[in-house]
């Protein structure tokens, strides 16, 4: 375990230099400077990628990985949300770290639970039961007005860090803190990430997606290991749905919604299911196309992602624009592609 | 317990939100079947069909009552089987070749696309009917064991006795409808027998096009059109045409009745988890017997 580890940190064939480690760091220092900079909606633009780059990077490992179509994952994201909101509501927790626990622990053991239930089924009918489990969940959540106060939503405050930020003032808490504590949570999914899809495990992820069959035949409890993929990739959602109920201050159930797993979709899909880092930039044309300045953009959100998505599945499949643009690359290099 | 004309009243609303889940199931069945396409977009056709009748019948305001029916039933069913038959040649026939996973991704994208141009044609008001051009308003109620019942609800049921019938015939009794299911079993011998794939291909697609048009037809009489229609009959389409079964006519119906009963019967006594139900049933249904009542059903 510890060798593959190691092996995971060697240069890769792709850059064959050392270059991509160079240009994380420089991501990180560019990402640490950025608050002193630019202005605050901006950093809310990028708290908000990371969020969703923590998500989709999580459904990513069921789909892109695994090589399984859930069209449930909002109940994940969802329930993250809804786990640190009315943790903060009813029981008075403040603690930022406690919730964000909370959420990722509610959501592993959803996780477990939807995962024992829905890998009964294989195929179009896998998709077809997470999406009505996924909508179970979202319909007893609209429906307890009394609990969660329904279409009402919830409005979520601010959790304090080691006892302290709490009181700060929403734009301040973001940009002297939040957002820091967002980036290097995110930092820390993309590490363990890493090194975990690149060990044995991950390796026997894919080996299930590129064939079921063959990975059964040589010993491999594949069921379970699609059960742990399931429960990985919901535990990451959680994280993320509790990060964007903090950031956005105020949820409601269209976080559980059908179309939320959708969006989930298209954007680990178009940035590229089939790669590391693909979905990440997915979640970032998606956010930043809904939030774009243009009116036309703007108000024709649906026109373009439904485009883009139809389009891409058609011509990149899973690949996405980051794998398109690697495969673009490669040709270009004269590689075989 | 409770009052019978209660619960005839209850059954005959089931029966009425089944039409309409029929219309829209028995397309998406169809569609899988003959042209092994998953469309998760199917429903879109239904919003499409209530915008246009409201619209259409608003916009010509006829004076005689037949020419508001004939435009409900035949005026925006036609144009939308017309519409129909152009989109499987240009968007959907890139669809049949591609994994079901990928069918379903490139769907949900036309989901997308045409949320937005119901929103950009009709804006974010629901349309409706104007009163004085109802159907409904026009055909009256009648009384039902002592309760006022309107009978236009019935015309809808009769209606879906007849389009529930209409596929049988067709595919059973009509050259283009066993050529159809020739198509269904097996593609590539159909086409290298000489039979025009493509002609067959538009045919089922308007056909399903159409149902699920004349469903929004009826729904926009009795309620209004809305951009929330689509997204909210897509999924109940898929629960009825998981529990049918993918591809099964019969399947469709029978499911068709038993969520719409459900839905009416749960609507009156859970109203606060009824949603949940439909969904609990299609996860069983899943997990039992994935094929659906087609495998119970006779033939």
């Amino acid at each position: 375990m510890s060798q593959s580890w190691l092996r995971s940190l060697q240069p890769d064939e792709w850059t064959g230099s050392y270059s991509r480690y160079a240009g994380i760091v420089a991501v990180l220092i560019i990402g640490l400077a950025v608050p002193f900079v630019v202005s605050e909606s901006i950093v809310f633009l990028l708290t908000w990628i990371l969020t969703f780059g923590i998500l989709t990077l999580g459904y990513n490992v069921l789909y892109g990985y695994t090589g399984l179509l859930s069209f449930g994952h909002a109940a994940f994201f969802g329930g993250g949300a809804y786990i640190v909101a009315l943790t903060m509501e009813y029981t008075g927790i403040q603690s930022l770290l406690l919730l964000l626990l909370l959420a990722v622990v509610g959501t592993t053991v959803l996780g477990m639970i939807l995962g024992a239930v829905a890998l009964r089924s294989t195929d179009i009918y896998y998709s077809l039961l997470t999406l009505a489990l996924a909508q179970i969940v979202y319909v007893v959540v609209y429906k307890s007005y009394d609990l969660t106060g329904g279409s009402d939503g919830i409005t979520v405050t601010r959790p304090t860090f080691l006892g302290q930020y709490g009181q700060l003032e929403p734009s301040v808490y973001l940009v002297s803190f939040y957002y820091y504590f967002t980036l290097i949570v995110f930092a820390a999914v993309v590490a363990s990430l890493w090194v975990m899809l690149r060990s044995p495990f991950g390796l026997t992820l894919k080996a299930i997606r590129e064939n079921e069959t063959r990975t059964a035949a040589i010993g491999i409890p594949v069921k379970r290991y699609k059960w742990y993929s399931m429960i990985i990739s919901a535990a990451l959602p959680g994280l993320a749905g509790g990060l964007y109920a903090i950031l956005f201050t105020y949820i409601s159930p269209s976080l559980l919604y059908w179309t939320m797993s959708g969006d989930i979709l298209f954007m680990t899909l178009f940035g590229g299911a089939g790669t590391f880092i693909g979905p990440v930039f997915g979640s970032a044309f998606y956010i930043l196309l809904r939030q774009f300045a243009a009116e036309f953009i703007n108000q024709h959100w649906q026109l373009i992602v439904g485009l883009a998505l139809f389009v891409s599945v058609l011509t990149l499949r899973d690949r996405g624009i980051w794998g398109g643009l690697k495969l673009l690359l490669e040709r270009i290099r004269g590689d075989e592609p | 317990m409770v009052a019978i004309n209660q619960f005839v009243i209850l059954l005959i609303n089931g029966l009425f939100y089944a039409t309409i889940l029929y219309l829209v199931g028995v397309g998406i069945t169809l569609i899988y079947g003959v042209l092994n396409l998953v469309n998760l977009a199917h429903a879109v056709f239904l919003a499409f069909g209530a915008y246009l009748s409201a619209t259409l019948i608003n916009a010509v305001a006829p004076s005689s009552p037949v020419v508001v029916f004939l435009l409900l039933l035949v005026g925006s069913v036609g144009i939308m089987v017309a519409i129909g038959a152009v989109l499987e040649r240009t968007v959907f026939r890139f669809l049949y070749d591609i994994d079901e996973d990928y069918q379903i991704l490139a769907t949900f994208g036309l989901i997308l696309i045409a949320a937005d141009i119901l929103n950009t044609v009709w804006g974010g008001t629901p349309v409706s009917i104007d009163q004085s051009l109802n159907p409904s308003i026009i055909l009256g109620s009648i009384d039902i064991l002592g309760n006022q019942y309107p009978l236009f609800n019935l015309f809808a049921i009769v209606l879906f006795g007849v389009t529930a019938a209409i596929p049988f015939l067709l595919l059973n009794y009509t050259r283009a409808g066993k050529i159809s299911l020739a198509v269904s079993e097996d593609e590539e011998m159909a086409e290298l027998l000489g039979i025009n794939i493509t002609r067959i291909r538009m045919l089922i697609f308007g056909l399903a096009v159409g149902l699920a048009a004349l469903g929004g037809a009826l729904l926009v009489v009795t309620s209004s059109a809305s951009t929330e229609l689509a997204t909210r009959y897509i999924i109940l389409a898929f629960v009825v045409v998981v529990i049918g079964g993918l591809g099964s006519i019969k399947g469709a119906i029978v499911a068709a009745v038993l969520v719409g009963i459900i839905r009416s019967f749960g609507l009156a006594y859970f109203p606060t988890y009824e949603a949940a139900i439909v969904y609990v049933v299609m996860a069983a249904v899943i997990l039992i017997s994935p094929k659906g009542l087609k495998e119970v059903l006779p033939g």
